[in-house]
Parts: structure tokens; sequence; C-alpha cells
């Protein structure tokens, strides 16, 4: 039996939560920015470990602070995969406050924190924001491809 | 029959009744009434409505849940969708309205204002990097001043303290406990020792070529071999400081 699970998409605006799902979804990607208002919803057919699940992504426009998100687009989510920019710190920097806001209104949701654009940044940038951040991240590129399917795989194995 | 089988056009800016009950039995659409079976969890092309359920349950007689500005591909087609759920005693209508046309000019407006975000966060970064380094060189300047020899020294007479510029220094002569600063205008006689005077002076500046006498060294005019003239002065060049004054004019 097919289980379906809701996953939301968070984090400042072009960080690019929608190109992670064009990528991971339709195998695409664009450099160009596009703004995403309200939300965009697509549905992936995942097997984890021999179960199959229905992942709704829900791709929400992005907001400098999660306490700008509706109630209504984040209702009911199973998952949440924060998304910010390894180039640009004020993605980051209220990161924990942002997981928080979130956290508290869902129950006992499933969580991956993504530090996208990472074909952009050296090694140097990657430690430092791992040593400011305290937290497990998963440096994705939308635009290489690199870590995007392990980072959905990921949430789908804690939604199981 | 399912959702999928039903025949349902794209909305197009008017909305589009679907009728549930309150088990979540379909009943019919704005034109088709169709009975289906129950929905329990909005699969197939309500997919985005799933999770909501008990929000919806949650609805007393009259009130509605609002969804707004969904891109979805719904009925086949992708454009941007607002979702309305409304319950009355027995029912929940689902209003659809399709609102790409709208939303195109809101994204318009969307995409300037993150652009020129974007634009200013990476300026400010730009700037603050600029202001660092600017913090850096002045601090660089300022340590570099401090340390660098004064072009000034305030000698003690027996009423006040002197202001002397060290160029119009010639040289320093023991004099008993006492020294005489010879400079081009004045000789000032202070108390100390040369010893003292010898390592407050810069190096690059004076050497000492006696035991008494301690002399600026772009002030030296000649050298022989156990004296050297300064102005119209001739000073003994003890022995043991000739070589370190040999290498000193040398590095010259």
């Amino acid at each position: 039996m097919q289980i379906s699970k809701k996953v939301i998409l968070v984090g400042n605006f072009g960080v690019g939560k929608t190109s992670l799902v064009s990528r991971y979804v339709h195998q695409k990607f664009s450099d160009q920015y596009l703004t995403t208002i309200g939300v965009k919803v697509d549905k992936k057919i995942v097997n984890v470990d021999g179960t199959e699940m229905s992942l709704i992504l829900w791709d929400i426009a992005g907001e400098s602070s999660a306490t700008k998100i509706p109630k209504a687009y984040t209702m009911g989510a199973h998952g949440i995969i924060y998304v910010f920019d390894v180039n640009r710190p004020e993605t980051y920097e209220n990161l924990s406050m942002d997981i928080f806001e979130l956290q508290k209104n869902l129950k006992d949701p499933g969580l991956v924190v993504l530090g996208n654009k990472s074909d952009l940044a050296d090694n140097q940038l990657i430690e430092q924001i791992k040593a400011e951040t305290q937290r497990e991240i998963l440096f994705t590129s939308a635009k290489t491809g690199v870590n995007v399917d392990q980072a959905f795989e990921n949430i789908a194995r804690q939604l199981l | 029959m399912n959702l999928a089988e039903i025949k349902l056009a794209p909305v197009k800016n008017r909305s589009q009744i679907l009728v549930f009950d309150k088990a979540w039995s379909f009943i019919e659409s704005c034109n088709t009434l169709v009975k289906i079976d129950k929905i329990s969890n909005f699969s197939d092309e309500l997919y985005f409505l799933q999770g909501y359920e008990k929000e919806f349950e949650k609805l007393n007689e009259g009130e509605s849940y609002k969804l707004y500005c969904v891109w979805a591909n719904f009925f086949g087609e992708e454009s941007y969708y607002d979702f309305i759920i409304k319950s009355t005693a027995a029912h929940f209508f689902v209003i659809i309205y399709d609102f790409k046309d709208q939303y195109e000019k809101t994204i318009d407006l969307q995409q300037e204002r993150n652009v020129s975000s974007i634009e200013r966060s990476e300026l400010q970064r730009k700037f603050e990097k600029v202001e660092e380094e600017k913090a850096l060189i002045e601090k660089l300047y300022n340590e570099n001043i401090s340390d660098a020899p004064r072009e000034f020294v305030f000698i003690k007479t027996d009423l006040m303290w002197v202001n002397v510029s060290l160029k119009s220094i010639l040289y320093f002569e023991a004099y008993g406990d006492y020294i005489k600063v010879h400079t081009e205008k004045k000789i000032y006689v202070i108390y100390n020792r040369m010893k003292n005077i010898e390592e407050k002076l810069s190096s690059r500046d004076f050497i000492r070529i006696h035991r008494s006498f301690i002399v600026r060294i772009d002030k030296i005019n000649n050298i022989e071999t156990s004296n050297l003239q300064l102005g119209d002065k001739i000073l003994p060049l003890g022995n043991m400081y000739r070589k370190d004054l040999l290498e000193k004019i040398s590095q010259i």
C-alpha cells in the first residue's frame, strides 16, 4: 500500500528551493531565477527500502523569516526541508529560530537542513558554516545535482 | 469511478464547486452530479489537499478554510489556484479559483522585490568587507605610526622641558654624570647616562663612536682612522666602535 507524506520546503527567497524540486522531480535545472509566490506543489513517488511513498512536496515561497509563512501552508506537514544559500549568510543566520518556529506547530516532523549552491563555495566556507551552525547539514547543488536525491531520500526515510 | 474519470474543465477565472459530504464522499461538481466512493485522503488530482482533512472537519457550519495561491498541475493544467472549503450542515464545498493571470502580475512585482533584495544584500556584504579592510588598514597604519621613531625629544633643562628636533642634534657628549646635547644652535646639559641615551635613540640615525660620544650619522662629514669630522668639530673614534660604524655606513 502506498503511503503519502507532505514535505514542506522552506527558507529565504532565492536559495534554490524550486530548483531543488525541479532537479529532483523533473531532472531539470535553469540558472534563471524565477520567484515563487504562494506555494508550488509537486508529487514524486519514491521507494524507500521496499515501501512505496508518495512525497507531496510543498515548495513554499521564500520569506526572510519562518514567522511570515502562512500557517495554512505548513499545516499537516510530516517533514521539513530547510534550505539556505551557502553564499548568503543572511539565509542561515536565523536557522535555529526558523526551525523552532516551524517545528512547534507540527507533530514530530522529520527534518533535513540543506546548504544549497555548494558548487559556488570552497571547502573553507563549508567548514566555517558547519562550525557556525553546529548542525547536521547536507550540502547540495541543484545545478550539478550533488546530494539532491540523497536529501529527499533522507527525509523520506525519516517519514517511514 | 474516481475523480480522474470525471470530466472537469480548467476553471479559468471562475469557481467550480466539488461537493463532499461529511464522510468525504464526493457528491458532485458544478456540472456533473456523480456520486463516487469515499475519498479517504484526497489522493490523485486533489493530492495537495492531503493533510487538511482534520482542519476541514473542525469547521463549524458556515465556516470556511482558505488555501491561497497554490501553483499546481490541476485538471492537467499548471496554474495558480485558490481553494476555499466551506462547511454546511451536511456537506463540504470545495470552491476552486484559477487565478493564473492575476498572479502573474504579482509574480512580476515579487520577482523585482526579491532580486533587488538579493542585490542589496550582496552590496551590503561587499560594503562590510570594504569597511573591514579599511579598519584593518587603519589599525596597521596606527600601529606603524606608534612604532615609528619619534621626530623629536623633550630635554629637561633646569627650568623646563624643551622640545628638540632629533634632526637638529649633532652629537651627545659625556660630561661627568651629565651629558651635553650638541644641537645646530645650542648645547643642552642633561642629567643622564650615555648607555641610557644610546638605548633610547634610533640605531638607524645615531651611533656610538666613543665611550664619550654618540653622533648623528647623517651629520658626519668624513671618517679617519681614529677620528671623524662632524661640522667643524673633530671627534675621537674609539677602536672598539670603528667596526660598527663602518658596517653601518656601508649599509647606507
